[in-house]
């Protein structure tokens, strides 16, 4: 009811006050800045939005702050893994804004080293070291956190520092459709004690909704959890990308690409 | 947003009217910072959508006699007159698929236009009612071009002795320099790593405010940036506009003002707004956009604050003061009109 009441008085105002009558404008969402999402000790998180007469409202691990929430004013300090930061913009005059978001991960074990195949020239990320240098979680596709890849399956290694009983692998994307940008539709885990030879199936995680229709850009992590957990020093992700984009995208039938920043394994 | 949650917020701020009626007298947003701010009318145009269709609205210019011109790369009226009250007065154009850049320069009393088309890869000079008066093809002389394709210019900017400067911004990002008949002088800018390179040198203006130095502004859009160069293509300085992404300089009086298609930290996300700078170079006012803040001499980051704007494309001052502002890929919205306050 309350709904569509607020509905019926934007005719009324139309109608009153005729020409010159303005819509009432939204407020962009605010700036979330921050170095990277993935954390040794703790994450610290800045958020601009230079207007003056507005608030920003902001929550961890509630998504969609109202005006109840804390009102930002000083740096946000994350320290729990996976904690998820939104924030939003409300002033006099205005529509609140729409909900900014970020979540944070922690670092796992220590990898070594890892092996991808040759990245898109465009987007080759930041060298060698780009899926395990602790940086990422900007949503811009041109950030050189992301390597890129349109290729029908793409096959990493992982060494890690030590055989570890592994438990998760983290795997951080970007998803962006208006760029051809979607999350992979499956990641397969393996394992080896050593060597690249003698390959265990660890788990696997199939993404169903890859081919829902998303609003923007946002980061995303697709985690593969391991039902038995064994030692291994060796880890192989193979990551199928979405070999078909759908029909309601202006690239149908083409392969998407597939934007990554980083690989943490817990 | 999710359907409910803009309900939601509708009904909310409009309670909140319900209870302070007086929000319905100052209804009308006013954007901007410092000396300049202005209310924003997003019904400026009269024209009627099914007989003068707008596209992408690219640029627009005020004529001698006060009249409004817009250039859209919709075929069926690639110009559409008005007067300042958004009054349709006259439409012409129906050879420019892809109408980008309209400049006007009076030539001793008469006003002539120059639409660059980026699809045909032409300059094309016009009298003021379109009639067609010069054909610049793609530069040829400049050795780095083998076909016209290669060539996608956006925008001009003419000298008061006639000299014609092209932006290729969408093309070699370079300014090419030709004498009034059309003839081939030099060229400069282009990609590089160097301070004079330009990435997407998508418009250009003369800024003539300092009479014993006339000067070329040129946007480098994806690096957030003016160059300045004198008029025989020496690189002069950069004026760096964090978070930016400027489209063409346009000088009124003392001031320089420029639609700005997006914010950098949200490309793709209709984050555009507009700026104005001082006449040392500093922004003092962001419509739309975040209040601007120097640390040390440098800018902060500026960035959309209020959805006011889509794509911005440029901003038309007229004598009045007045702003009209054109808008790329932004739902076929016809220009807004803003007026000082």
């Amino acid at each position: 009811m309350k709904w569509n009441c607020g509905i019926s008085f934007v005719l009324f105002a139309f109608t009153v006050t005729g020409l010159g009558a303005q819509d009432t404008f939204q407020l962009a969402p605010p700036y979330l800045r921050y170095e990277s999402v993935f954390f040794t000790k703790e994450a610290r998180v800045t958020i601009e939005f230079a207007q003056p007469g507005t608030r920003i409202h902001y929550n961890i691990n509630n998504l969609g702050p109202t005006e109840k929430d804390s009102i930002y004013t000083a740096p946000i300090i994350i320290k729990k893994n996976t904690d998820l930061l939104s924030a939003r913009v409300f002033g006099e005059g205005f529509l609140p804004s729409e909900t900014v978001w970020a979540r944070f991960y922690k670092q796992g074990f220590q990898i070594k080293s890892v092996t991808t195949p040759p990245p898109h020239e465009q987007y080759p990320g930041n060298g060698k070291q780009t899926l395990i240098d602790g940086k990422g979680g900007i949503n811009s596709y041109q950030s050189n956190n992301w390597m890129g890849f349109q290729t029908n399956e793409t096959t990493l290694f992982l060494t890690l520092q030590k055989a570890q009983k592994v438990t998760q692998v983290l795997v951080h994307l970007l998803q962006n459709q208006d760029a051809w940008i979607f999350l992979p539709s499956k990641i397969e885990v393996y394992g080896a004690k050593k060597g690249t030879k003698n390959w265990t199936f660890l788990g696997a995680q199939e993404m169903r909704n890859t081919t829902v229709k998303a609003q923007r850009a946002s980061c995303q992590a697709i985690i593969a959890n391991i039902a038995k957990p064994i030692k291994v020093k060796e880890i192989m992700l193979k990551i199928t990308p979405l070999l078909s984009i759908p029909d309601w995208h202006p690239g149908k039938g083409n392969p998407a690409w597939i934007f990554l920043d980083e690989i943490i394994v817990y | 947003m999710k359907r409910g949650e803009f309900l939601r917020n509708t009904a909310l701020s409009l309670a909140g009217a319900l209870v302070v009626p007086q929000i319905l007298a100052k209804n009308d947003t006013i954007l901007g910072h410092n000396n300049k701010r202005y209310r924003i009318n997003i019904r400026w145009s009269q024209a009627d959508v099914s007989r003068y269709p707008v596209n992408d609205c690219h640029e627009m210019v005020q004529d001698q006699k006060g009249r409004i011109l817009l250039l859209t790369n919709d075929i069926r009226n690639n110009v559409l007159i008005y007067d300042k009250n958004g009054k349709l007065l006259d439409s012409w154009g129906t050879e420019y698929p892809g109408a980008h850049g309209l400049t006007l320069f009076n030539e001793n009393g008469t006003d002539f236009l120059f639409i660059c088309d980026n699809a045909r890869h032409q300059v094309i000079k016009t009298s003021i009612d379109g009639r067609v008066l010069m054909t610049l093809d793609y530069p040829k002389e400049t050795g780095l071009y083998t076909k016209s394709e290669e060539y996608i210019p956006t925008e001009t900017a003419i000298a008061p002795n006639g000299d014609i400067y092209v932006a290729d911004g969408y093309g070699k990002d370079l300014v090419i320099q030709y004498d009034a008949q059309g003839r081939y002088i030099r060229h400069f800018g282009g990609r590089g790593d160097a301070a004079k390179n330009m990435l997407n040198a998508h418009g250009l203006c003369l800024d003539l405010r300092d009479k014993a130095n006339p000067s070329l502004v040129v946007c480098s859009r994806q690096q957030n940036a003016f160059k300045r160069y004198d008029l025989e293509g020496k690189y002069l300085e950069t004026i760096a506009l964090p978070g930016a992404w400027v489209c063409r300089p346009v000088i009124k009086g003392e001031y320089l003002y420029a639609a700005v298609l997006q914010s950098n930290s949200r490309q793709w996300e209709q984050s555009g707004f507009v700026t104005i700078l001082d006449r040392q170079n500093k922004v003092v006012s962001n419509l739309a956009g975040s209040e601007p803040a120097y640390k040390n001499g440098h800018l902060d980051e500026i960035y959309q604050t209020i959805k006011a704007f889509q794509y911005p494309h440029d901003v038309c001052v007229d004598d009045e003061e007045n702003l009209y502002v054109a808008q790329w890929n932004s739902g076929r919205t016809y220009p807004y009109k803003l007026e000082p306050v």
